[in-house]
């Protein structure tokens, strides 16, 4: 069983390291959204540190082939000619594979629509953090009711929404009419009950693990989807045949 | 190795749903998931405003299970606290200062101590029971303070504490500016979790906690069946700890 990790965060310096770790947890594939970078915050990035995290994530894409898959990161705030451009540079003629963003701009913009636009055109998914925060919400940051207000305006578009514990039972119930929306397994603690609601309300074949690594436990993470009472079956599409299925590989 | 679980609960919270509602129940999802034996409090006790109310129904159904040692809440901010602690041979009693809206300064906190002193009891200090940052807007509690239980820890310092469900910095705190607060695992998380933990703490200072039913305990069990610290470490926290502090 290939286990496939939708949500990481690696970076030059913690490769090795999470590599090795990712080895010994037997999970033989990682999506690299985003890796940081040393006094860049991914919040409010310039573009030149958007340039900076992508070329990151190429390199670490080309170093490690059928490995790393990477993905493009944005902010909805810049200008679109550079968006466009940075798609062209990292998706076209790059060897990223999908868009991921993060607290930006909220989902219900129209700033994220002309990428949207070229998700779609490109057959590209698109990897959208989400959370219901009773406390410490930054501003603009998305809920999964602000996700399922994006998916509708591009239904052609696959969305994965990330923090499946986040989005909670009323997050699940906000997405599970777009078909296009998927959740990944990661976000808070391993509450019991969530994974098997997901299953219920989604179909486990809109469920991806992801792990959110580095500053996570591979073990903790995996925890959840093996303390879930659902199953093989439903285990084995969340662990890796939808995210293989998802990403082409 | 299958550990002793410090951070067990039973009953209904609003918030989630739990088919862990009876002894038996819970009994039979430890066993399955490889916990030997666990205490275990009442998550009703937690909200519902006399908590020996509860606790009396988990003392009387928990004595069928010898694998479940069953544990008070009590909250000193109410008249009767006192006779929660009339009950033979506690293994440990449990506070909840910011669901139960007192301070551990307040002189009834002391006087609690003092009897878990003069008794040689250990507290259990829960500092939360979910992620503040997704709990229901009208039921905002915040965790409970790692400088105040510091403080308190120091005016006892014979009391063995143990503080159930602290993230990864505030663990560190508690252990390393105090002799006698432990940490459960439940709510720890970085990378490779427990290798970076006992880079900062000592072992000696850990135990194994699933914080069941609320959390999946499988989480908790990779924690540390997953980890690549030492042997002896893995059995200070699944065990020996536990064993030492409560005399189990
Ligand atoms: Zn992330």
């Amino acid at each position: 069983m290939k286990i496939i990790d939708i949500h990481a965060h690696i970076s030059l310096e913690s490769c090795r390291q999470i590599l090795l770790e990712a080895d010994r947890l037997e999970i033989s594939h990682l999506c690299n959204l985003v890796g940081h970078l040393k006094g860049i915050s991914m919040i409010n990035a310039t573009p030149a540190h958007i340039v900076a995290m992508n070329n990151q994530t190429m390199t670490l894409v080309r170093k490690h082939p059928g490995r790393i898959t990477g993905f493009c990161f944005l902010n909805p705030l810049h200008d679109r000619r550079f968006l466009l451009k940075e798609i062209d540079r990292c998706l076209v003629k790059g060897n990223l594979k999908g868009i991921k963003l993060e607290v930006d701009a909220n989902a219900r913009s129209s700033r994220l629509d002309p990428i949207l636009k070229e998700c779609a055109r490109l057959n590209l998914p698109l990897l959208h953090h989400a959370w219901y925060k009773t406390v410490g919400k930054v501003f603009n940051e998305s809920t999964p009711a602000d996700i399922a207000h994006l998916a509708r305006r591009h239904p052609g578009v696959k969305i994965i929404m990330a923090h499946l514990t986040a989005a909670g039972i009323r997050g699940i119930l906000d997405i599970q009419p777009c078909p296009n929306v998927f959740v990944d397994t990661s976000g808070s603690q391993s509450f019991s009950g969530i994974m098997e609601y997901a299953v219920e309300k989604l179909g486990a074949g809109r469920i991806l693990f992801g792990s959110d690594i580095s500053g996570r436990d591979f073990s903790v993470q995996l925890g959840r989807i093996h303390g879930a009472k659902i199953n093989r079956r439903e285990k084995e599409l969340i662990l890796g045949l939808n995210a293989k299925k998802l990403l082409g590989i | 190795m299958n550990p002793f679980d410090v951070n067990a609960s039973i009953g209904h919270w609003p918030f989630q749903k739990f088919d862990l509602t009876t002894p038996a129940a819970l009994c039979r999802h430890l066993k399955k998931t490889g916990i030997r034996r666990a205490l275990v409090s009442c998550i009703d006790s937690v909200l519902y405003p006399d908590p020996a109310v509860f606790d009396d129904i988990l003392f009387k159904t928990a004595k069928a299970h010898p694998m479940l040692v069953p544990v008070p809440t009590v909250n000193p901010s109410l008249s009767n606290w006192r006779a929660s602690l009339r009950r033979d041979s506690l293994a440990a009693v449990k506070i909840i200062p910011n669901y139960h809206r007192y301070n551990l300064d307040d002189p009834s906190v002391a006087e609690l101590a003092g009897i878990l002193e003069k008794q040689k009891i250990p507290l259990l200090i829960q500092m939360r029971v979910d992620d503040e940052r997704n709990q229901c807007p009208f039921m905002k509690v915040p965790g409970v303070e790692t400088e105040k239980i510091i403080r308190f820890a120091r005016r006892f310092p014979k009391i063995p504490m143990v503080c159930l469900c602290p993230y990864f910095g505030e663990a560190i705190q508690l252990a390393q500016k105090t002799a006698n607060l432990h940490v459960d695992i439940s709510f720890i998380e970085t990378f490779q979790t427990l290798q970076t933990l006992l880079k900062n703490i000592p072992s000696s200072r850990v135990l194994f906690g699933s914080h069941t039913p609320f959390l999946c305990a499988e989480s908790a069990l990779m924690k540390l069946s997953a980890s690549k610290i030492p042997a002896k470490a893995i059995e200070d926290i699944a065990l020996k700890n536990a064993g030492r502090i409560f005399k189990l």
